[in-house]
């Protein structure tokens, strides 16, 4: 079986920084929380894999399996940072540490990766885009969950408007914590581990709601989001309800001309998650997953080398009959096509 | 009782609406349940909460809810019965008075109090019994929260205590602890519901503010609802206190599965706070119950229909209406017209009487049909 794991998160070693920011960031980056922040590290299960301490190997021999054609990293940041400047210098640096590192010969050929934006800087993150767009084993960009502002703010539309003339899906991913972001419920911070890691799912629905009630979409039919922390299952909910107050309320936005699900099904994608298709947590039920439209809404993706990490039998037992080649392969395929492009690719140099 | 029906005095209990919104007339009857230095200090102003934010409407109300004589909505006794008793053919809801709140811990009290004391003397003290009271606490003191939960405990009319949606921290925190523990003493439910807010920034989430009140309205009660579960489930609130029971009101439903069966994933492998020992959905099944309205609608009334039946609706689920606002659910209409007659029963009735002991039947009265 022919399998694209469309989400792998290799640590990026203190080491990388230090090698390739300058200073002031250099020293600024001592100041910054480790692996998996300050904030819930704690309660993180320890699996036991070396890959999860950032030996690249094991990464490797543990994704790189036979029956996967292509795998896309996708690196978590270190949060976002305050500084616009900081945070643009350090995506730079992730870049092109990831481009060194696991991009080039002898790194394997199927890997590939996502450009990191810094996005509080939308010049800068054009920029950053453009600079590495041209390299064809980036097949995606990859944005932060966690911002100041919803996606849908007019300052965002220059960078989506990139990633859709160089034909690169946008990621989204929840990174590292960094101290001086925004309080992580709306009702004050959470307490544990796991209220943290359910809560963040509801947080790409923030994003899609956004992105349709500006008309960001509208105007963008070509922009694919991929949503990397999950959040399937949420999509039927949260986008009913969205399209109730859409019905009562499109006064308010008269450009967003049908029903916000049907614009938010066009443009999003999830990552699967182990608990994905599973009303009681524990048992799979492929009737949610058909709701849930885990056919077509949904890509494999290892989470590797996460303590969460999934496997693909573990999503086959949860998708629509029928569906299983989509869901390992035809929708990440559909969404990256650079992958597509990969028997003929010619290393940029 | 000699002189009743003799067709007929009493009637089944088939429809509960646990979210009624009834009003004092005007900011003048509420200020008139106040004492000093509050009555005086409010003489002045007349509104208690008119901050702008995402609202594009003005009164968000029913068109018809308005009194023959400009009466606002949910004020004016004969209207409301007459079209929850009548026409709704509604036998017994609970009031959600809701009159806003600010920043000053002592004026919410106070402000709650004066609500308490207004419904005691007003909807409360009719003898058909067919609307319930909610006790209303402001939880920025939690001390002054359970005192006046006390003034009210054994009163017959009051059925539930009722606070606002925000919070310094998520309610699973332990400086909540006492509101919880007295509310489960007096085996009370305690329901939740939006009441302004003058504590945080309004549509504020963990990724920027919403821009526009259909976004708002979409998404910020299940964002904070969620965080409220997953705080109570985290953090061993219902170890604590087995009697207590909470109600989320408007918040949605269908929502809460999928993040009850993430916490059930971390759960089960090993992801829990020290000392917990309920599980996620046992927490949910025994303790946390959700409004209907506003109901949850698609193309497809199959996959409404069926993720309701996924997510239990038939124990958690309980109808309201919202009466009287703009996005009331009528209840002959609200549920999904497939849905098998025991799950309607159950949501419509069944449920609502099992979380609050409700009487299976009522007297008859002049509202029904002969």
């Amino acid at each position: 079986m022919s399998i694209v794991d469309a989400a792998v998160h290799p640590l990026v070693p203190d080491a990388a920084y230090a090698e390739r920011l300058p200073n002031p960031w250099r020293l600024a980056m001592n100041l910054v929380p480790g692996p998996f922040g300050k904030l819930y590290e704690a309660d993180v299960p320890d699996v036991g894999d070396p890959a999860a301490a950032g030996d690249e190997a094991a990464l490797a021999h543990s994704v790189l399996t036979d029956d996967v054609d292509a795998a896309l990293l996708l690196p978590r940041g270190r949060g976002l940072l305050p500084n616009p400047e900081h945070l643009a210098a350090v995506d730079r640096a992730t870049n092109d540490w990831l481009h060194e590192q696991w991009l080039q010969p002898p790194a394997d050929e199927r890997w590939c990766g996502a450009i990191r934006l810094p996005v509080t800087d939308p010049v800068a993150a054009v920029a950053e885009l453009e600079r590495l767009a041209p390299v064809e084993r980036f097949a995606a960009v990859l944005v932060p969950l966690r911002v100041h502002e919803p996606y849908g703010a007019d300052r965002y539309l220059p960078i989506w408007e990139a990633a859709v003339a160089n034909d690169l899906p946008v990621f989204v991913l929840d990174d590292l914590a960094c101290a001086a972001e925004l309080v992580r419920s709306p009702v004050g911070q959470p307490i544990h581990f796991a209220e943290n890691d359910a809560l963040r799912t509801l947080l790409p629905f923030v994003h899609l709601a956004s992105l349709v009630t500006s008309g960001t979409l509208g105007r963008l039919p070509g922009l694919r989001l991929v949503f990397a922390d999950g959040g399937a299952d949420l999509a039927a909910p949260l986008l009913w309800r969205l399209d109730k107050d859409w019905r009562s309320g499109r006064v308010e936005i008269p450009w967003v001309e049908e029903p916000p699900s049907a614009i938010a099904w066009r443009h999003a994608a999830f990552v699967a998650q182990g608990q994905d298709g599973r009303p009681d947590g524990l048992s799979p039920s492929r009737e949610l997953a058909q709701v849930s439209r885990s056919g077509e809404q949904v890509l494999y993706g290892s989470r590797r080398p996460g303590w969460d990490a999934v496997a693909p039998e573990d999503v086959l037992a949860v998708v629509p009959p029928g569906a299983a080649e989509r869901v390992l392969s035809g929708n990440a395929l559909d969404r990256l096509p650079r992958l597509r492009l990969s028997e003929e690719r010619e290393e940029h140099p | 009782m000699s002189v009743a029906d003799p067709v007929r005095t009493t009637v089944p209990v088939q429809l509960v609406d646990i979210d009624i919104h009834l009003a004092p007339r005007d900011a003048d009857e509420l200020i008139g349940y106040m004492p000093a230095p509050w009555r005086d200090r409010l003489g002045d102003r007349r509104r208690l909460a008119t901050r702008t934010a995402y609202l594009p409407f003005g009164n968000p109300a029913r068109m018809d809810a308005f009194g023959p004589a400009g009466e606002l909505p949910g004020t004016e006794p004969d209207l409301v019965r007459r079209q929850l008793f009548a026409e709704e053919r509604m036998d017994i809801g609970l009031i959600v008075a809701l009159p806003g709140q600010g920043p000053d811990p002592a004026l919410n009290a106070a402000v709650a109090a004066a609500i308490n004391d207004w419904q005691a003397a007003t909807w409360l003290a009719e003898d058909d019994a067919r609307l319930l009271g909610s006790v209303l606490l402001a939880i920025d003191d939690v001390a002054g929260a359970v005192r006046e939960l006390e003034r009210w405990a054994g009163h017959p009319g009051f059925r539930q205590a009722l606070i606002a949606h925000d919070g310094d921290r998520p309610l699973g925190h332990p400086q909540y602890d006492p509101l919880w523990q007295a509310a489960a003493r007096h085996r009370l439910p305690v329901a939740i519901h939006f009441n302004d807010s003058g504590r945080l920034s309004l549509g504020a989430t963990p990724v920027g503010h919403f821009r526009t009140y259909v976004e708002y309205h979409a998404l910020t009660h299940p964002l904070e609802y969620a965080a409220h579960v997953a705080s109570w489930i985290c953090g061993g609130v219902f170890d604590r206190f087995p009697d207590l029971r909470f109600v989320l009101l408007e918040g949605g439903f269908l929502w809460h599965r999928p993040v009850v069966a993430r916490l059930m994933h971390l759960w089960e492998r090993g992801v829990r706070a020290p000392g917990a020992v309920k599980d996620p959905l046992a927490c949910v099944r025994d303790h946390i119950r959700f409004s209907s309205q506003p109901i949850e609608e698609a193309e497809s009334v199959r996959d409404v229909q069926r993720l309701l039946e996924l997510a239990e609706a038939d124990r958690l689920l309980l109808f309201s209406s919202d009466y009287p606002h703009y996005d009331y659910d009528n209840p002959l209409r609200a549920l999904p017209p497939t849905l098998a007659p025991e799950l309607r029963a159950r949501i419509m009735c069944e449920n609502a009487r099992e979380l609050y002991g409700l009487p299976a039947v009522r007297p008859a009265d002049r509202y029904d049909e002969p």
